[in-house]
């Protein structure tokens, strides 16, 4: 009995020691396939100078011209149009819901056309509101699969930027003011006219498109290409000011997340630094 | 590596009490912390301690006057605030001992190790500017950032260990037996802990949310803080042992 004790004892003064491990984080991404990829695809509207006047409420307006219209992986649109008398095309995004060959843009209308088939198709744009015109259009279905190719929400942005001190800090969401504030009040350059609103949603699509979604409804559009888990892109938007010299970003995931990841010299700057984006899927079924 | 020494240790010990006659539970106080320890006699000149120690959050100094941090931290030129700066023991440990008694009297030396978290001090500064709770350092991608104002920054000495897990040898002498002929036995013992080399530790934040203890850089302190070379040639490289003066009541079980 005295022996069993002494075993007890000795073991319960040596318990408190600390067992503590780093658990292992999870770099498999699991994420259910998105709802819309068998209807997804990206359009680019034909001699749309020319031939194409679109009468709507919203979100283009009676003069617009439709360049082009994005369907991605995750059930958002993106229309992007070219206001008479500008030279730059705008890009307003929403949901759409889709049947057979039609599909419902909410906030814009409806838009029909063969989805079966790749290259040139009869595109029937109906309006809230307007008339309906049919205009021709190309049609790129995605290349393939992939599990970035989704609608992202944007949780959190991890800003780096190297100097005397090289400072790191993690804002909730992004918002591009708040970033930029910080980089002014830590001595570095950053572009005066930058907006008050947030990158909400990054959506990168099967045809290599990458869009970045505002707080304000607007939204970008570049393209980009992927190799294995780089991401080279191009950014066609205001946004020059606020992006790397370098073109690519690296992408990862862990613990359900995924994190992009840019890091490289601030273009126009003598900054370096870095932007990595923590995400989590949108949209899902 | 912390909980393979932790297993070895474990079978030893208990291979060890078998033979024993008396074992005795204490309690202690000194410069390592309260601690709490069963002794037992291996023969008639050598007491087994066995026990745990902590001092988290016990003694400590606070430098009211503060240090002075800039109030963005990456703009070291700019203006300034004092933070105020507390400075309290950490540690958090196993020890295993034995006691040595030379004759009949209660002298003995004491040799063994202190081993566990090889946090020695820990440092707080309150009262930082908000941009520390968004911003901080970047280690190996783990963001060390202030929260709600304070920064929690630990002291490491992990003697003969691994950077994450200390084996401090111990060596002293005292007076006093943890199992006497009485039922009661006091000890009072002066030695030092090898705490090896020093450096600073923190808690930082994965883009996940993982935290984990990082090892701040000594050239990052050293841009940080202006005194930190001064500091670290005077007391942190020089001061490697940690002076231990406890003192200890036994009660024999049995």
């Amino acid at each position: 009995m005295k022996k069993i004790l002494f075993h007890i004892l000795f073991l319960a003064a040596l318990l408190p020691l600390p067992f503590a491990c780093d658990p292992v984080p999870d770099t498999d991404p699991h994420f259910a396939e998105p709802a819309f990829v068998s209807y997804a695809g990206s359009l680019s509207v034909e001699n749309f100078k020319q031939s194409v006047s679109v009468q709507t409420k919203a979100p283009v307006s009676a003069s617009s011209s439709i360049v082009s219209i994005e369907l991605t992986e995750s059930g958002m649109y993106v229309i992007g149009w070219l206001a008479e008398g500008e030279s730059g095309v705008s890009y307003k995004t929403g949901t759409y819901t889709a049947s057979g060959n039609e599909y419902k843009l909410a906030g814009y209308g409806t838009v029909l056309f063969d989805n079966s088939k790749t290259g040139i198709v009869s595109l029937t744009l109906k309006p809230d509101g307007g008339t309906a015109q049919v205009v021709m259009a190309k049609f790129d279905k995605p290349s393939g699969s992939n599990t970035v190719y989704r609608t992202w929400n944007v949780e959190k942005t991890r800003v780096t930027a190297k100097g005397w001190v090289t400072v790191s800090a993690d804002f909730n969401g992004c918002n591009l003011k708040e970033i930029a504030d910080f980089l002014r009040a830590n001595s570095h350059k950053a572009p005066a006219d930058v907006q008050n609103r947030s990158v909400e949603t990054i959506t990168l699509t099967g045809t290599e498109r990458m869009i970045l979604g505002y707080s304000d409804g607007s939204a970008d559009l570049n393209e980009f290409s992927l190799n294995g888990n780089v991401l080279t892109y191009t950014f066609n938007d205001g946004l020059k000011s606020f992006t790397f010299e370098t073109d690519r970003a690296v992408i990862e995931y862990e613990n359900g997340k995924c994190l992009l990841s840019i890091e490289g010299r601030i273009r126009n700057s003598t900054t370096s630094g870095a932007v990595s984006f923590v995400l989590s899927p949108a949209m899902e079924k | 590596m912390a909980n393979r020494l932790f297993l070895l240790i474990a079978v030893l010990l208990t291979m060890a009490p078998a033979r024993a006659q008396h074992m005795a539970l204490g309690v202690g106080a000194g410069t390592d912390g309260i601690s709490v320890e069963m002794a037992l006699p291996l023969g008639s000149h050598v007491q087994l301690r066995a026990g745990y120690g902590i001092a988290t959050g016990l003694l400590g100094y606070t430098y009211k006057k503060g240090i002075s941090v800039p109030v963005h931290p990456g703009d070291p030129s700019g203006q300034s605030v004092s933070a105020p700066l507390s400075v309290k023991l950490g540690m958090n440990e196993g020890r295993l001992l034995f006691n040595i008694h030379p004759g009949k009297s209660g002298f003995h030396f004491t040799a063994g190790a202190h081993f566990g978290s090889p946090r020695l001090l820990r440092g707080i500064l309150k009262g930082l500017p908000a941009d520390y709770n968004t911003a901080g350092i970047n280690v190996d991608g783990y963001l060390v950032k202030a929260t709600d104002g304070v920064l929690e920054a630990d002291i490491y000495a992990p003697g003969f260990g691994p950077k994450t897990f200390s084996i401090r040898p111990y060596a002293g002498m005292g007076y006093g037996r943890a199992i006497g002929d009485g039922r009661v036995g006091f000890s009072v013992d002066l030695g030092a802990q090898y705490i090896g080399k020093m450096s600073f530790w923190a808690r930082g934040e994965s883009l996940t949310g993982r935290t984990r203890q990082v090892e701040l850089p000594g050239e990052l302190l050293e841009n940080l803080v202006p005194a930190y070379s001064n500091i670290s040639e005077k007391y942190l490289r020089k001061f490697v042992v940690w002076p231990t003066l406890t003192a200890h009541i036994f009660v024999k079980l049995f």
